[in-house]
């Protein structure tokens, strides 16, 4: 599995376990993780996926 | 990597973050409207420790022990009436965070920033019948309405703490 895909599972499964406090009880801490953790995480995995797919398409010259 | 492998992770990675960041800002921005939640914050202690006051005095706590607002008693009175009030304030709240967190720009004294809109208290007492009839109010309905005259101005103690 390229790298750049790992780094996506990984970044968005930190997101959603940084989520699951703020899901459960929504404390001003646990809405900072939240917004300020969680959402760069899903931000950082779906452009490593982009990326990914990208360089994927590339090197079978399809783009 | 395969179309379907492609795809599935785009719902792992695209779709569901995606839903989940929906349903938690929903539920969070929800939530965050009750007192319980400005509760948590310590600073505010003083405040909740009023509201909860059977005997305090103030404008808050007469609101709160009386019920004359049912629910998010803080937020009631505290975002600004209008369509684009609960944004502002939604941003306004990050503001907090981001300089309780950062120390930068914190006050020696919790204070509001700017001048309390009228646009909140009257968007429950505008349009009753014993504020439109009261002699006092309709001295001075003009400037009221214009913000230029607060209803702070007379109606005192708002909280004790004061601020």
């Amino acid at each position: 599995m390229p790298n750049l895909i790992t780094v996506a599972l990984v970044a968005v499964g930190l997101g959603f376990l940084l989520a699951v406090p703020c899901i459960v009880e929504t404390t001003p801490i646990t809405m900072c993780l939240f917004f300020f953790l969680s959402i760069p995480l899903f931000a950082l995995g779906f452009l490593s996926y982009v990326t990914a797919v990208i360089q994927d398409l590339r090197r079978h010259q399809v783009l | 990597m395969g179309t379907r492998e492609r795809l599935l992770l785009l719902v792992e990675l695209g779709v569901a973050p995606a839903l989940v960041t929906l349903a938690t800002f929903a539920l969070s921005f929800q939530r965050a409207e009750q007192v319980r939640f400005c509760a948590d914050c310590h600073t505010m202690t003083p405040w909740v420790d009023d509201l909860h006051n059977p005997n305090s005095k103030s404008l808050a706590a007469m609101h709160f022990s009386n019920h004359w607002i049912l629910n998010n008693q803080c937020y009631t009175c505290h975002a600004d009436y209008g369509f684009l009030g609960p944004i502002t304030t939604k941003l306004g709240s990050l503001r907090h965070v981001a300089i309780y967190y950062s120390g930068i720009g914190m006050p020696k004294q919790i204070q509001l920033r700017k001048p309390f809109p009228n646009s909140n208290c009257l968007q429950c007492h505008g349009p009753a019948a014993n504020f439109k009839s009261n002699p006092a109010h309709a001295a001075v309905m003009k400037p009221l309405l214009a913000n230029q005259l607060s209803c702070v101005t007379c109606h005192q103690p708002i909280h004790t703490p004061t601020g």
